[in-house]
C-alpha cells in the first residue's frame, strides 16, 4: 500500500518529474563514487531536506528499510572479514539507506508513468544511435519500479498463502526462509506477467511524448526545478573539484 | 461462529499525513444465514474478518476470539480453516485443480484421509465434473477459476463462507446457479455466508441481513422485511422491480411486494385476467 505514488501537494510532487529522473542518477552518482565525510554530510543534508518537503510521513520512508537489514548484515560480514575499517564500513551502510530514502521519494511523489515519460526525454540523447528509444525505457521503467511493484505483488501473495493455510508471520524461520525462496520465482513470474500487460501501454502512451508542442505544459521546467537540479549539480562539481585536488 | 465488530476503526497509515479512514466506530454483528454488505471499502471487512489486517482500534470477536491492533494469535489456523474468502482477486498456488485442493486441505487438516472422496464432492457441490481435476487454472476461464476458488474455500469445511465481490466475473446464468448453492450452503449446512457487492440486484432476493456503509459507518443495518424502505433508497439505485410495482400502485393496480421478477410476472398475468 505505501510503496508506490501518493497523492499529496508538496514542493517535491510539483517538481518536474524529468528534473527529479536526473537528480536521482546524479545523486546516485555521487553516492557510488564519493565517499569523503564532507561529501557524506552533504547527501545526507540534501537526502533530509527533500524527504521533510516531501510532505509524506517520515514511518513510511523508515518501514522500507526494515528490507534493508538482510543485506546490509550480509555487507557488514563481508566487509569485516575482509579487515574493513569502521568508517568503510558505516559510509557503505549511511549509503545505502540514504540511496532507500531518495529512491522512495522519486517514487512516493511521481506517478509510474512520468517516470517513463521523463527516462524517454532522457533517452532521447541517444536517438542518433538509431536504437529502440521506447524499448530502451519501458526496460528501464521497469527496473526502477521493481521493489514497489515486487513489495506489492509479494503482499498480495502472502494474503493468498495465508487463506491458503500457510500463514508466513507464524512460521519458524527455516521455513520462512525456504517459502520466501520458492515466493520470489512465482512472484517475479507475476511482475514479469503485470509488466507484460503495462508495458504495452506505456509504448502507446510514449507515442510523440517527446514533442515539445504537445507536451508543453508536462515539460515545462520551472525556477524551483532549476535550483534543485543546482544542488544536485554542485555534488558533482564538488566532486570533481575534490579529484583534480587529490591529484 | 459469531463475528461481532465492537467500536471498530480501520485506518490504513494512521497518524501520517496520508492517513486513510476506511472505518470509523463502527459496531455490527452478522447474523445467521446470508448477510449482505454494500458499500464503499467493503472488502477490507473480509479482510478484517480472515484476519489478514487486524483493527487498528477496538475490538472484533470471532467466537471466543477477542482481536485487537495487538492481538498475536497463535494457532491462527485454526480460526482461519473455520472460515473461507472467495475473491476474483485471490491468486493460485499450485498448476492444477487438484494440487490446489490438496495443497490447501493438507496445510489446515495434517493427516486428512479420504482426500479424493473429500475433493469430489466439493466438486459436485459447487457443479464441476471430475474432468477439471487435472486441467491446469491458468488456463481456465475467469468464471471457471471463480468456481474452483469457491471449491478451494469450501474443501476445508469452513463455517462463514465471505464472497468478496464475485459477482463482477459472473454472467446472469452463473449468478442464478450460484444462488441456488448459496441456498443450499445455509439451509443444508447452516453455514453464515457474507456475500460482499456493490451489485444491489445480485443482493435483494437472498440476503436475510443487509449491512450498507456509507463513508466509513453503518448507514443502516436492517433484516430482510425491512430491506426495501424508503430510507435505502437515500444510499442505492432502486431496483426497477420495485419501480415498476410503485408505478402499478399508483396507477391503482393490486400488487403486493414481489423480489423475483417471474413472480411478479405471474401476478401482473393475475391482475389482467
Amino acid at each position: 500500500m505505501y510503496n508506490n505514488y501518493i497523492s499529496c501537494a508538496s514542493p517535491m510532487h510539483r517538481l518536474n518529474s524529468t528534473i527529479k529522473v536526473i537528480n536521482f542518477l546524479i545523486f546516485f552518482l555521487a553516492l557510488f563514487f564519493g565517499s569523503s565525510k564532507e561529501l557524506l554530510i552533504a547527501i545526507t543534508t540534501i537526502t533530509i531536506l527533500f524527504m521533510v518537503n516531501s510532505n509524506i510521513s517520515i514511518n513510511l520512508y523508515l518501514k522500507n528499510l526494515i528490507y534493508l537489514i538482510i543485506p546490509s548484515l550480509v555487507i557488514i560480514y563481508i566487509m569485516y572479514s575482509f579487515n574493513a575499517g569502521f568508517y568503510l564500513i558505516f559510509s557503505v551502510i549511511l549509503k545505502l539507506v540514504l540511496l532507500s530514502i531518495y529512491y522512495h521519494m522519486v517514487i512516493f511523489t511521481t506517478k509510474p508513468f512520468s517516470i517513463g515519460s521523463s527516462l524517454a526525454i532522457i533517452l532521447n540523447i541517444f536517438n542518433f544511435l538509431s536504437i529502440n528509444i521506447n524499448k530502451l525505457t519501458i526496460i528501464f521503467t521497469n527496473l526502477i519500479l521493481y521493489v514497489p511493484n515486487y513489495i506489492s505483488e509479494k503482499n498480495k501473495y502472502l494474503d493468498t498463502l495465508a487463506l491458503k493455510g500457510m500463514d508466513f508471520k507464524n512460521l519458524i524461520v527455516l521455513k520462512k526462509i525456504k517459502l520466501s525462496f520458492s515466493n520470489f520465482f512465482i512472484i517475479n513470474k507475476k511482475i514479469y506477467a503485470n509488466n507484460k500487460l503495462r508495458n504495452k501501454e506505456i509504448d502507446y502512451k510514449l507515442y510523440n511524448i517527446t514533442n515539445k508542442k504537445i507536451n508543453k505544459r508536462k515539460s515545462k521546467v520551472k525556477i524551483v526545478d532549476i535550483f534543485y537540479l543546482i544542488i544536485h549539480l554542485l555534488l558533482v562539481v564538488y566532486y570533481i573539484l575534490r579529484i583534480r585536488g587529490a591529484a | 461462529m459469531e463475528i461481532k465488530f465492537e467500536n471498530v476503526s480501520y485506518i490504513i497509515n494512521p497518524k501520517t499525513t496520508i492517513e486513510d479512514i476506511r472505518f470509523n466506530n463502527i459496531s455490527f454483528e452478522i447474523g445467521a444465514g446470508v448477510t449482505a454488505i454494500c458499500g464503499k471499502n467493503t472488502s477490507d471487512i473480509a479482510k478484517l474478518i480472515t484476519m489478514l489486517r487486524l483493527p487498528t482500534y477496538g475490538h472484533l470477536y470471532l467466537d471466543v476470539l477477542d482481536i485487537t491492533c495487538k492481538s498475536h494469535i497463535n494457532n491462527i489456523n485454526n480460526i482461519r480453516k473455520k472460515i473461507c474468502l472467495v475473491s476474483s482477486k485471490v491468486l493460485f498456488i499450485k498448476k492444477t485443480v487438484k494440487q490446489e485442493l490438496e495443497y490447501v486441505l493438507l496445510n489446515y487438516h495434517k493427516n486428512f484421509t479420504s482426500m479424493d472422496k473429500k475433493i469430489n464432492d466439493v466438486l459436485k457441490l459447487v457443479g464441476l465434473d471430475n474432468s477439471y481435476l487435472n486441467k491446469e487454472i491458468a488456463l481456465l476461464s475467469k468464471r471457471e477459476q471463480l468456481y474452483i476458488s469457491l471449491c478451494v474455500g469450501l474443501i476445508h469445511n469452513p463455517n462463514v463462507i465471505i464472497l468478496d465481490h464475485i459477482d463482477n466475473v459472473l454472467i446472469k446464468k452463473d449468478k442464478n446457479n450460484l444462488k441456488l448453492i448459496l441456498k443450499k450452503l445455509v439451509t443444508k449446512y447452516q453455514k453464515k455466508v457474507i456475500l460482499i457487492s456493490d451489485d444491489i440486484l445480485f443482493l435483494y432476493d437472498i440476503a436475510s441481513n443487509y449491512i450498507l456503509f456509507d463513508d466509513g459507518n453503518v448507514a443502516l443495518n436492517i433484516t430482510k422485511k425491512e430491506m426495501f424502505n424508503k430510507e435505502i433508497f437515500k444510499y442505492i439505485d432502486k431496483p426497477p422491480i420495485l419501480d415498476f410495482i410503485e408505478k402499478a400502485h399508483k396507477k391503482g393496480a393490486k400488487i403486493e411486494d414481489y423480489y423475483d421478477t417471474k413472480e411478479l410476472l405471474k401476478a401482473v398475468y393475475r391482475d389482467v385476467q
